[in-house]
């Protein structure tokens, strides 16, 4: 054994080897948590490109969409002057006579134009109007006026050919200005009597003014309720024609939305899946106010009752002269749609919307109720005048009332019963944020099952626990073998084993501070998401309870109350 | 509670989920009713154009109709087989034109009983009247009308195969499809 004694000087050479590996181990920790923090560097580095190119991304798409639009914006604007151009070199002289229509009716009126020039005017514009109806119609009057009875006769055969029911009309306006009743009904019968429900063009909206207007008297009174209400009854016999006013109506109130914006619960836009569904019932619930206002606005209109009855018929007469015919209608659709795309800022979805709602007005021939609910959605576009959109509205309240009922509904049926809430990986469920402490309660469970997880991983592995045994082992191998190599070596393992239990503390306390970080970040959320959901299902509420007031104002309005009295020395009691 | 306890026993099913308990089950009945029916239907069928039954349907409830609709919640929990029998018959001359296989499949309104309660529905077919809790499920073809069986403003909803009816209180039908 004496052989194998280690003298003193041995040991300390030993230790002295030991205190330089430990130095060592020492110097490679700090060297491994240089780079740890390095690679913590880079992985955050990795993480803000990765946030700075999804903020690219978004940037572009907006920017795309920007561009998108102006480059729709300077289409329409262009594309709305090349029309008008088209309009004036193609129907620019409709314009000139349908000016000189009211005109020599008005000058007539005042006796300031000798009967000469008339005559010579009406002749001239003859030449420039080959096809249009209306220049013969002018020459008519002119021969009239000039008690030219065989030219008027034949110029107003010329007329009919050319168009029968307008010169009819337009001649069963003008008898009831000059005060001749008798012949105005009589016209009128006779534009009735060329009518087809089915396929009506667009003048009966000037008959309709006229009737709202009150300008055909008492006899006529009766020719005209009696007609509205056969027409009606004959198409609501047939089979989806209460369906397809309904359909009708239901696009334009559609068309009256009002989008939800996200940035108004920012919250549950970004932490809860349900928030698509919430934010389309929203619009609906807003809309409400968008349609009594839209209602208020044309009901709230004055209109001017004591007006003349000269005056009201040349309104109606230029409602009839200056609407545009039928051939004129594909370039005047062109020119709304563009209008509208300008209007709309370039957004094209807002503007077609709108635009299909208003499309009917440009068709030429339509069914009676299809000009009735042009007139009552579109009375710029279809020309009428504003009480004859109320009339028409108060006539069409129940297809209104039902249409709106079913998208109320409908949307009623979406309002989702159940919020999802989904914070990190947690989801859960509230209905009106009263159970924000058992949802508080929950997220902490996930957050803690979470940390439990996350401090599992942070320990000492296997690896670790066999360095300590096998460098123990080898060390003790060495020092009865006497070989220092064996020595160093195990000692190498168990100062692994020490470095790694020296440096498990502080990953454990790193790991605790992040995860309280998530925790506090997730309540934060969760409280405010809740407190979200509590003002959402109020404001629902608010703007919801604003379709019983919309249904009142439908169901008060009466078209009886639209139609004015007529002449101020007749009264009549209207049933 | 004790009065809840009382009425409203509750179920388990096979994985241990509580279930409902019906108030009224006419189970038995409903077997040989299913038979008959299968057979009068087959032999009686007739076919609705779609546009003249979505006319027929949207019809305004009459008030009997309504009234005894709204009597599901006076009966609290102990519906008698008697009352039963009277919500079946009032749909069913409700729509004495409407073929039986485009009348209302069930019936669901908003419960008055108090909490836990919410909606309670009527299978027609099923011959069932059940009061749900908050907490409890709707059968498939019923929960599409949950939503707006709370929301208020209707009497009740009639629910269909393929849409759904919300009555007002005074009869006047909206449609959802």
């Amino acid at each position: 054994m004496a052989e194998y004694a280690i003298n003193s000087a041995n040991l300390s050479n030993i230790e002295n080897n030991l205190h330089t590996i430990t130095r060592n181990m020492n110097a490679l920790a700090q060297g491994i948590d240089h780079i740890s923090g390095q690679v913590s560097a880079v992985y955050q580095t990795v993480e803000y490109v990765n946030t700075e190119v999804n903020k690219l991304a978004d940037e572009f798409r907006t920017f795309a969409d920007e561009a998108k639009r102006l480059a729709a914006l300077a289409d329409a604007k262009q594309t709305v002057v090349m029309l008008e151009q088209e309009l004036q070199k193609e129907f620019g002289y409709y314009d000139t006579v349908r000016k000189h229509t009211v005109g020599i009716l008005q000058a007539t009126d005042i006796s300031v134009v000798r009967r000469e020039t008339i005559s010579y005017v009406t002749e001239e514009l003859m030449m420039s109007a080959p096809r249009y109806w209306l220049a013969p119609a002018l020459i008519a009057l002119s021969a009239w006026l000039s008690d030219n009875r065989s030219l008027a006769e034949r110029a107003l055969k010329e007329a009919m050919r050319r168009d029968d029911e307008k010169t009819s009309l337009l001649f069963c306006l003008i008898s009831r200005r000059a005060g001749r009743l008798n012949g105005s009904v009589l016209w009128l019968e006779r534009y009735f009597g060329m009518q087809d429900p089915e396929r009506m063009d667009r003048k009966i909206i000037a008959v309709l003014d006229a009737y709202v207007s009150g300008i055909f008297g008492p006899d006529a009174k009766g020719v005209c309720s009696e007609k509205i209400t056969a027409w009606i009854d004959e198409l609501s016999s047939k089979a989806g024609f209460i369906e397809a006013q309904r359909d009708q109506w239901s696009a334009a109130l559609s068309g009256k939305a009002v989008f939800s914006d996200d940035k108004e619960f920012p919250y549950l836009t970004s932490n809860s899946p349900t928030w698509p569904q919430l934010k389309e019932v929203l619009s609906w619930a807003k809309t409400h106010g968008s349609i009594q206002d839209y209602l208020s606005e044309i009901f709230n209109t004055p209109v001017d009752n004591v007006a003349s009855v000269a005056s009201q018929v040349d309104a109606i007469l230029d409602n009839l002269v200056n609407n545009y015919d039928a051939e004129e209608l594909p370039i005047r659709r062109e020119v709304r749609k563009s209008k509208l795309i300008i209007e709309e800022n370039g957004l094209i979805d807002r503007a077609l919307l709108r635009f299909d709602a208003e499309a009917p007005a440009y068709e030429s021939y339509e069914s009676f109720s299809q000009h009735l609910t042009s007139v009552a959605l579109a009375p710029e576009s279809s020309g009428a005048l504003k009480a004859t959109q109320k009339f028409i509205i108060s006539l069409s309240k129940d297809w209104i009332a039902n249409a709106y009922e079913d998208l109320t509904a409908k949307s009623r049926a979406n309002v989702p019963t159940e919020i999802e809430i989904k914070v990190s990986d947690w989801v859960g469920i509230t209905r009106d944020g009263s159970n924000e402490e058992e949802l508080e309660s929950s997220l902490n469970h996930y957050i803690d099952d979470m940390q439990g997880k996350a401090l599992s991983k942070v320990c000492l592995t296997m690896m670790h626990w066999v360095s300590l045994v096998g460098g123990a082992a080898v060390t003790l191998l060495g020092i009865i073998q006497g070989s220092i190599f064996f020595m160093i070596l195990g000692l190498a393992g168990a100062s692994y084993w020490l470095h790694a239990k020296l440096t498990l503390k502080r990953k454990v306390d790193q790991t605790k501070v992040q995860i309280e970080e998530l925790r506090s970040k997730a309540q934060t959320a969760l409280k405010a998401t809740t407190a979200e959901v509590v003002d959402y299902r109020r404001l629902y509420q608010e703007y919801d309870n604003d379709h019983s007031m919309v249904m009142d104002y439908i169901n008060a309005l009466s078209p009886q109350q639209c139609i004015a009295v007529g002449d101020r020395k007749t009264r009549q009691v209207l049933i | 509670m004790t009065h809840v306890a009382m009425y409203y026993h509750t179920l388990t099913n096979t994985k241990g989920v509580v279930l409902p308990k019906p108030i009224l089950n006419i189970g038995c009945k409903q077997e040989s009713l299913s038979t008959l029916s299968l057979h009068s239907i087959s032999s009686v069928r007739t076919i609705v154009e779609p546009m003249v039954l979505d006319k027929m349907l949207r019809r305004k409830r009459s008030n009997e109709y309504i009234k005894v609709m709204k009597q599901l919640d006076i009966g609290g929990h102990e519906v008698s087989g008697e009352l039963y029998e009277s919500f079946i018959s009032a749909v069913r001359s409700e729509f004495p034109d409407v073929p039986f296989s485009n009348q209302p499949v069930g019936i669901i309104s908003k419960c008055f009983l108090g909490a836990p309660y919410e909606v309670h529905t009527i299978d027609v077919a099923g011959s069932i009247i059940q009061h749900y809790k908050t907490s409890e499920s709707l059968p498939p073809f019923m929960a599409k009308a949950r939503s707006i069986a709370i929301h208020g403003g209707y009497e009740f909803i009639e629910v269909y195969i393929d849409s759904m009816r919300a009555i007002k209180a005074d009869g006047t039908v909206s449609v959802v499809k």
